[in-house]
C-alpha cells in the first residue's frame, strides 16, 4: 500500500512539472499561470517526490526507494507527456506547419572519401576495443588497492571507457588518425600488462 | 539537420554525434526492439512459470533431507544447480547442461513418489532466454552477439544525449499528436524524444548491466592471462562471482563429499540470516568439490547472499553477504539486483514494464524518423527493406508471443515434443510477420492486422488454458493467485491490442478516403511512415540515396 502511495506522489509530483511546463515559458496549467504558481508547483513536486521516497523507504529499507521512486517518475512522466495530449483531446487539426525542408544530400563519395569514412567506422568502433579492453585490464592489474577491488573496478570500467573511447574518436578529422592512436595506445598498454610484472 | 547553434557542441561534434546515434540506432534498433519487447515480459517470468506448469499451482512442499532430494535428482552432470521449494516455486527442481553440451535440462523433483519429472513446460523460459538471445542450439556465440550489439544500442543512447544536451527540459514534455496530419515525422521526434529522455536513464542502466551480464564470461575468460598470469584458479577465487559458470578446474581425485543436508547446515550456521533456495554443486565426487549455498538474506533487501563450502571437508570458503561480500561481489550483486529487479516487489515491475515499452517506442520511432527523412529524396533499396523490417519484426514480437502462448495452452502434455513444437509456433509466427512485413501492400494493414490477430489471440489464451488448470480465470476449481493474474493480465492485454488495432484502422481509413477526396499525391508520411514506400516498391523508381553521411534522426 505504501509503495502504491509512493507511485501515486511520484506521479502528482510529475503533474505539477507537466503542469508548471509549457510552450514559451507558459504554464499548462491555466491555475499555475498566476506570477510564482509555476515555481511553486516545481517546489511542492520535489517535495512530493522527496515524501515518496521516504514512504517507500518505510515500507522497504534499502536502496529500493532510491530506484523504485525514479522509475515511478519517469514511467509517470512518459505516460502523462504521451497521454494527456490525446485524452484531453485539446489537440487542434491543421495547424501545423508545413514540413521542414530536407537537408541537402551530398554528392556520391569518391572511393577516397569512402576509404576515409570506413576508416573513420572502424577506427572508432573496433580499434578503440582493444585500448578499453587493454585500459582496464591495467587498472584490474595495477591499481593500487586489493586484488579483488581493483578487478572490480577494471571489469566495471570497460564497457564506459569504450563509449568514451568512441565518442573521442568520432570526434577525429580522419580515420588514419583514429587508427594509428588507437593501435599506438594499444600497443603501449600491452607491453605495460605482458611486459611488467607487479 | 537541426541548427547546432544553441547547443555547446562544436557543429563538427554535433554532426558527428548525430551521425553515430542516427546509424548506430538504425544498425541495431530491430533486434534490440525484440530484447526489450520480451524483457517486458520477463519481468513477469515467476508468476508465467506458475501460470504455464498445473505441477506447481500449489503450496510449497515440505523438504525434509536434501540427500534425498540429490539421490532423485541422479544428475549427469558433477556441475549442478538443486533449486528448494520457495513461495513462487513449489516444487524442487534440478538443472544442469547436459555433459560437453549448451544444452540445458531441468527435472522436477517429487520427493513424495521418489520421482524425476522432467520438464515440460518451457514457455517463460524460452522467452527469458531469447530476452538475451540464447538457444540452447546457438550457445554462447548469440549471446556474445546480443552483448555486443547492446553495445552499439549503448553508443546511440550516449551520442542521443549528448546532441541533446542543455535540451532536455525542453524535450521532456513536448508532445504534438495535433501535427501528425500534416506531418508524421513531427510525430514520431516527438514520440522519440519524449520516451527518450524520460526513458535514457532506464536504457542506460538496462544496457549497461545487461551487456556486463552477458558480456561477463568472455570478459573474465579474456582477463585470465594479461590480469591474473594465466591462473585460473586465482581468476576464479577473485572474479568468481561475476560468472555463472565457473572454469573449469582440477578438482582433484574422486572423492566422497559430506552429506549435503551437513554442508547446507554448515552455510547456515556461518550466516544465520541465510535463507537457502538453491544448492550449486562444482565437481561433485571429486576431492576439491564445492557448493554454493545461495538465497536472500533477512534484513537484506537488495540482493541475495552466498556460502562456498568445501564439500569434501565441509570448511567454509567465504561468505558472500552484502554486508560480508568481496568487492566483485558487490558489484555482481549490483548488476544482477538492478537487471533482474531484485528489489520492490510487483509495483516497480509494472514501473519497469511502461518503461520497456516505451524503449520499445523509442526504438522503432528512431527507424520511423530515419526514414521520413529520407523520403523526400526517395528511398534506396535498403530504406524499403528496413521499413519492411521494422513493420515485421515491430508487429511480429506481438503476434509471435500470442501464439507461444497460445501454442502452450492448446497442446497436450502429454505430447513428447510439444517444448520443440511451441518454439517452432513462436519462431514460426514471427518468420509469418517478417515475410509478410516483405510482400504487404501496405504496411498500416499489417499492423493492425497483426495487432488484432495477436489480440484475439490474448484474449483467447485464458480460455485455452481452463483446458489445463483450473486454478485460472475460467477454471472450476479454486484459484491460484498467480494463474489468476496471469490470465487477467493476459485478456486485457489481448482487449487493449484490440482497440489499438481498431484505431489504426480507422485512422488508415480516414487517411485513405482523404487522400481519394482531395486527390492528393500519397506522399511519404502516410499511415505509420512507411506508406510512401509501399508505393515505390510497387509503383515508381527506387532512388539509390544510402550512404550519403549527412542523414540522420532529427
Amino acid at each position: 500500500m505504501a509503495e502504491v502511495l509512493a507511485v501515486v506522489l511520484a506521479a502528482a509530483a510529475v503533474g505539477l512539472s507537466y503542469g508548471a511546463d509549457g510552450p514559451r515559458e507558459v504554464p499548462r496549467w491555466a491555475l499555475l499561470r498566476a506570477p510564482g504558481r509555476a515555481r511553486a508547483a516545481r517546489v511542492l513536486a520535489l517535495v512530493l517526490l522527496a515524501l515518496a521516497v521516504v514512504l517507500w523507504n518505510r515500507a522497504e529499507p534499502g536502496p529500493a526507494a532510491y530506484l523504485a521512486v525514479p522509475l515511478a517518475t519517469l514511467a509517470a512522466g512518459t505516460l502523462l507527456t504521451l497521454g494527456a495530449p490525446l485524452v484531453l483531446r485539446r489537440a487542434r487539426k491543421n495547424s501545423a506547419r508545413p514540413a521542414a525542408p530536407q537537408h541537402e544530400i551530398e554528392g556520391s563519395p569518391t572511393a577516397r572519401a569512402l576509404l576515409g569514412r570506413s576508416a573513420l567506422v572502424l577506427g572508432v568502433t573496433l580499434g578503440t576495443l582493444p585500448v578499453a579492453l587493454l585500459a582496464s585490464a591495467a587498472v584490474a592489474r595495477f591499481l593500487p588497492v586489493s586484488a579483488d577491488a581493483r578487478f572490480a573496478a577494471g571489469f566495471a570500467l570497460v564497457i564506459p571507457l569504450w563509449q568514451l573511447c568512441m565518442c573521442i574518436a568520432l570526434l577525429a578529422r580522419r580515420g588514419a588518425t583514429v587508427l594509428t592512436v588507437c593501435g599506438m595506445l594499444s600497443l603501449a598498454l600491452a607491453a605495460l600488462l605482458f611486459g611488467v610484472q607487479p | 539537420m537541426d541548427q547546432p547553434a544553441r547547443l555547446r557542441l562544436s557543429r563538427h561534434a554535433f554532426t558527428r554525434f548525430w551521425l553515430a546515434h542516427a546509424w548506430a540506432g538504425v544498425l541495431t534498433a530491430l533486434l534490440v526492439y525484440v530484447m526489450f519487447f520480451l524483457g517486458s515480459v520477463v519481468l513477469f517470468y515467476r508468476p508465467l512459470t506458475i501460470w504455464e506448469e498445473p505441477l506447481v499451482q500449489r503450496a510449497p512442499v515440505e523438504v525434509t533431507s536434501l540427500d534425498t532430494l540429490l539421490k532423485i535428482a541422479a544428475p549427469e552432470n558433477d556441475v549442478f544447480y538443486l533449486y528448494l521449494p520457495t513461495e513462487t516455486r513449489p516444487l524442487p527442481k534440478v538443472g544442469y547442461y547436459l555433459p560437453d553440451t549448451t544444452v540445458w535440462r531441468m527435472w522436477w523433483l517429487d520427493a513424495e513418489s521418489g520421482q524425476r519429472i522432467p520438464e515440460r513446460e518451457k514457455a517463460a523460459a524460452f522467452v527469458y532466454d531469447l530476452h538475451y538471445l540464447w538457444h540452447d542450439l546457438t550457445g554462447f556465440w548469440l549471446q556474445y552477439g546480443a552483448g555486443g550489439l547492446v553495445f552499439g544500442f549503448l553508443l546511440a543512447l550516449v551520442t542521443g544525449g549528448l546532441i541533446q544536451w542543455g535540451r532536455f527540459r525542453r524535450q521532456l514534455y513536448r508532445f504534438r499528436p495535433e501535427r501528425a496530419a500534416s506531418d508524421r515525422r513531427v510525430l514520431w521526434s516527438d514520440l522519440h524524444k519524449v520516451a527518450g529522455v524520460f526513458g535514457l536513464p532506464f536504457q542506460l542502466a538496462y544496457a549497461l548491466t545487461g551487456s556486463m551480464m552477458v558480456l561477463s564470461p568472455l570478459l573474465f575468460e579474456l582477463s585470465i592471462g594479461p590480469v591474473f598470469g594465466g591462473d585460473v584458479a586465482r581468476a576464479a577465487a577473485t572474479a568468481g562471482a561475476l560468472v555463472e559458470d565457473a572454469p573449469e578446474l582440477d578438482l582433484g581425485p574422486p572423492r566422497q563429499p559430506l552429506p549435503l543436508d551437513d554442508l547446507v547446515a554448515r552455510a547456515r550456521a556461518a550466516e544465520p540470516r541465510l535463507s537457502v533456495e538453491s544448492v550449486v554443486y562444482h565437481g561433485y565426487g571429486h576431492a576439491a568439490a564445492m557448493v554454493d549455498v545461495r538465497g536472500p538474506i533477512a534484513g537484506q533487501p537488495f540482493g541475495d547472499g552466498m556460502v562456498h563450502v568445501m564439500a569434501a571437508t565441509g570448511h567454509v570458503e567465504g561468505v558472500e553477504t552484502p554486508d560480508r561480500e568481496s568487492h566483485v561481489g558487490t558489484l555482481a550483486r549490483w548488476i544482477h539486483g538492478i537487471h533482474t529487479v531484485e528489489y520492490g516487489g510487483p509495483v516497480v515491475r509494472w514501473l519497469l514494464f511502461v518503461l520497456a515499452l516505451g524503449g520499445c517506442a523509442t526504438l522503432l520511432t528512431g527507424n520511423w524518423i530515419w526514414l521520413e527523412r529520407r523520403a523526400a529524396a526517395g528511398h534506396s533499396r535498403g530504406d524499403v527493406l528496413l521499413a519492411r523490417l521494422t513493420a515485421g519484426v515491430g508487429v511480429g514480437c506481438f503476434v509471435a508471443l500470442a501464439a507461444l502462448f497460445m501454442s502452450s495452452r492448446l497442446l497436450s502434455f502429454a505430447l513428447p515434443s510439444r517444448i520443440l513444437l511451441e518454439e517452432l509456433a513462436m519462431a514460426g509466427t514471427f518468420g509469418a510477420c517478417l515475410l509478410a512485413g516483405c510482400l504487404v501492400r501496405r504496411t498500416a494493414t499489417l499492423w493492425w492486422g497483426g495487432l488484432g490477430l495477436a489480440g484475439v489471440c490474448l484474449a483467447l489464451v485464458p480460455l485455452a488454458a481452463s483446458r489445463s488448470s483450473s486454478a485460472g480465470l475460467l477454471g472450476a476449481g479454486p484459484s491460484h493467485p498467480d494463474v489468476l493474474a496471469v490470465d487477467i493480465a493476459l485478456l486485457v492485454a489481448g482487449l487493449v491490442l484490440l482497440a489499438v488495432a481498431a484505431a489504426l484502422r480507422r485512422q488508415q481509413r480516414r487517411e485513405a478516403h482523404g487522400t481519394e477526396v482531395h486527390g492528393t499525391e500519397v506522399h511519404g508520411t502516410e499511415a505509420l511512415g512507411t506508406e510512401a514506400l509501399g508505393t515505390e516498391v510497387h509503383g515508381t523508381e527506387v532512388h539509390g540515396t544510402e550512404a550519403h553521411g549527412t542523414e540522420a534522426h532529427g
